[in-house]
C-alpha cells in the first residue's frame, strides 16, 4: 500500500504514487534549473508537463487510475534530461528551486490534540484547527460550559484528552490542519529554519563588529546552502529508505505484528484495573480499600483516577500508536485490527472474571442504573 | 576520447537540420517527430527537443499552430516559416558540399 498524491499536469489531475511524485518533482525542478535563463521557460515547462501527462495516460486504464512509481520512472527515462540548448549555457545549478508547483490540497482533516501552545492537553487547539475557529473562543466556551455544567464538561475534557491522539509528527500536524503533507514542505521548513539562523548569526556578528564582514557573510551563505542541501537529501533519503529494502520491510512488519498485541494487552490490563478502581470508588467511596481524603469530593477523586490512568497508559498508548504509524500509516491494516481485537477480548475477559469473582463488581454492575443516578445527583 | 564521444557532438549539431527537414515534409506534433527520429541514429527525447524547438521558434525558423486532437488537449503542430525554408535550403546545399568533399578525399 503506497500513498497517492494528486498533481496538476498542465491543467489535468493525475494521481501518482508518492515515490513517483518525488521523482517527478525532482525532474521538473531540474528542468526548471536547466532552463532558468530561457525566455520561454513557462511555455517549455507546460510542454514538458503535457508530454509527461500524455505518457502517463498510456499507463492508465478505466480500472487503474494511479500511476505507479516504476511507471513514472519509465516515463521520465523516456523524456530524458532537459538540456539547455546550445549557446545558452546553463549557469550554476546548485540552487534548487522550490517553486510552488500546484499540488491538489485534497488532504483530509483529522482530529488531533495539538500540544504546541496548548494550555492543558491541546484538546482545544486541536478542535480549533479541526473546526477552523479561533482557539480562544473554544476555550471561553469550554470554561463557561464547565461552570454551567457543574464540572461535567471538565470530565469530558479529560476523556477527550485520553481518547484523541496527539499530533506528534509533521504529517499528523498537517492533517490536524487539513493541509497536504509532502517532502517539499519539510524542505521548506528546514530552509526557513536556516534562514532565521543565518539572520541571527549576522546580527550577532554585526553587533560584535569585524573587518572580515564580507568574508564572514560568504562563509555563512556557503554553510547555510550546504546545510539546506543536506536537509533536502536527508528528506529524500528518509523517503527512499521507506521503500528501499524488502528485507528490512519484512522484519519491521513482523516486529509490528508481535509488538502491537503486547502493547494492546498492557493497555487493556491497565484499562480493566482503572475501570475496577473507578467502580469501587463510586460504590464504596474507596479505591481498593484506600479511602479518599475527607476533603476531596467524589468527582475530584474520579478526575484524579483519570489523570493517573492517562499518566500510566499514555506511554504505552504512544508506543502502540507509534507502531501503527510506522511507515507513515502503512501498518494501519490488519495488524491494527488484530491489536484492536486483542484489546476488546482482554476487556471482555477481564470484565467477565471481575463479574464472576469480585462480589463488589457484580453488585456494582447490577446496580449500575442506581449508581448513575447517584453520580447525577452528586453533580447537581 | 571514445568514438561515441566524438559522434555525439556531430549528431547534436545536425539535429536542428534534421528537424527542419522533418517539418518541411509536413507539419508535425512533437511526439511524431520523436517517432520519426527514433528509428534513426538521431533518436532523441522530449527533454532535448522542446528546448531546441523553442530556440528555433525564437530564431523565427519554425512556428506552431494549435490543433484539436481526438484524444486529450489540443496539440502544437510545428511548421516551417519562410526563413526556416530558406535556411533549410542553405543547409541542404552545405550538406551536399560536405558530402562531396568527404568523397573527394577518398577512403
Amino acid at each position: 500500500m503506497n500513498k497517492v498524491i494528486t498533481v496538476n499536469l498542465n491543467g489535468n489531475a493525475y494521481q501518482l504514487e508518492e515515490g513517483g511524485y518525488i521523482a517527478l518533482e525532482d525532474y521538473l525542478a531540474d528542468a526548471e534549473a536547466q532552463l532558468k535563463d530561457n525566455p520561454d521557460l513557462t511555455e517549455i515547462m507546460a510542454d514538458l508537463e503535457q508530454a509527461i501527462a500524455d505518457k502517463c495516460n498510456k499507463h492508465l486504464t478505466p480500472n487503474k487510475n494511479v500511476v505507479r512509481e516504476s511507471e513514472i520512472e519509465q516515463v521520465l527515462t523516456e523524456m530524458g534530461r532537459v538540456e539547455p540548448d546550445a549557446g545558452e549555457a546553463a549557469g550554476d545549478q546548485s540552487q534548487q528551486r522550490t517553486g510552488a508547483r500546484s499540488v491538489d490540497s485534497g488532504a483530509p482533516k483529522r482530529l488531533y490534540r495539538i500540544r504546541e501552545g496548548a494550555m492543558i492537553a491541546g484538546v482545544c487547539k486541536g478542535l480549533a484547527a479541526y473546526l477552523n475557529i479561533d482557539v480562544t473562543l473554544i476555550r471561553l466556551a469550554l470554561g463557561l460550559g464547565a461552570i454551567a455544567s457543574a464540572g461535567v464538561l471538565v470530565l469530558a475534557y479529560f476523556m477527550a484528552a485520553i481518547i484523541i491522539p496527539p499530533a506528534s509528527t509533521f504529517e499528523e500536524r498537517a492533517e490536524a490542519h487539513g493541509q497536504p503533507f509532502n517532502a517539499q514542505e519539510l524542505v521548506g521548513q528546514a530552509k526557513e529554519y536556516y534562514s532565521t539562523f543565518k539572520k541571527g548569526a549576522e546580527n550577532w556578528w554585526r553587533q560584535t563588529g569585524s573587518r572580515d564582514w564580507i568574508h564572514f557573510k560568504r562563509n555563512v551563505r556557503k554553510e547555510t546552502d550546504s546545510a539546506y542541501r543536506q536537509a533536502c537529501r536527508a528528506v529524500r533519503n528518509a523517503h527512499w529508505s521507506f521503500y528501499a529494502s524488502p528485507e528490512v520491510d519484512r522484519a519491521l512488519h513482523v516486529l509490528t505484528i508481535v509488538a502491537l498485541p503486547i502493547f494492546a494487552l498492557i493497555i487493556a490490563g491497565l484499562t480493566v484495573i482503572w475501570i475496577l478502581a473507578a467502580i469501587s470508588l463510586v460504590y464504596t467511596g474507596a479505591v481498593f480499600g484506600w479511602p479518599l481524603p475527607v476533603a476531596v469530593p467524589l468527582w475530584v477523586g474520579i478526575l484524579m483516577l483519570l489523570a493517573l490512568y492517562a499518566a500510566v497508559v499514555g506511554p504505552f498508548k504512544m508506543a502502540f500508536q507509534g507502531r501503527g504509524y510506522y511507515h507513515g500509516g502503512r501498518y494501519y491494516g490488519w495488524p491494527g485490527v488484530l491489536g484492536g481485537l486483542v484489546w476488546l477480548a482482554c476487556v471482555t475477559l477481564g470484565f467477565g472474571f471481575a463479574y464472576t469473582y469480585i462480589p463488589e463488581v457484580r453488585d456494582a454492575v447490577d446496580n449500575l442504573p442506581s449508581i448513575l443516578n447517584h453520580v447525577v445527583s452528586l453533580s447537581k | 576520447m571514445t568514438l561515441d564521444g566524438k559522434l555525439g557532438p556531430i549528431r547534436k549539431g545536425l539535429l536542428e537540420f534534421l528537424i527542419l527537414k522533418i517539418i518541411a515534409a509536413d507539419k508535425m506534433y512533437v511526439a511524431d517527430m520523436l517517432k520519426r527520429l527514433s528509428v534513426t541514429e538521431f533518436a532523441t527525447q522530449e527533454g532535448t527537443l522542446y528546448p531546441l524547438l523553442s530556440k528555433m521558434r525564437r530564431e523565427n525558423l519554425v512556428d506552431y499552430e494549435w490543433q484539436e486532437s481526438e484524444a486529450g488537449p489540443p496539440r502544437k503542430y510545428y511548421k516551417l516559416t519562410e526563413k526556416g525554408k530558406a535556411q533549410l535550403g542553405e543547409l541542404n546545399d552545405y550538406w551536399k558540399q560536405i558530402n562531396a568533399t568527404i568523397s573527394e578525399l577518398g577512403n
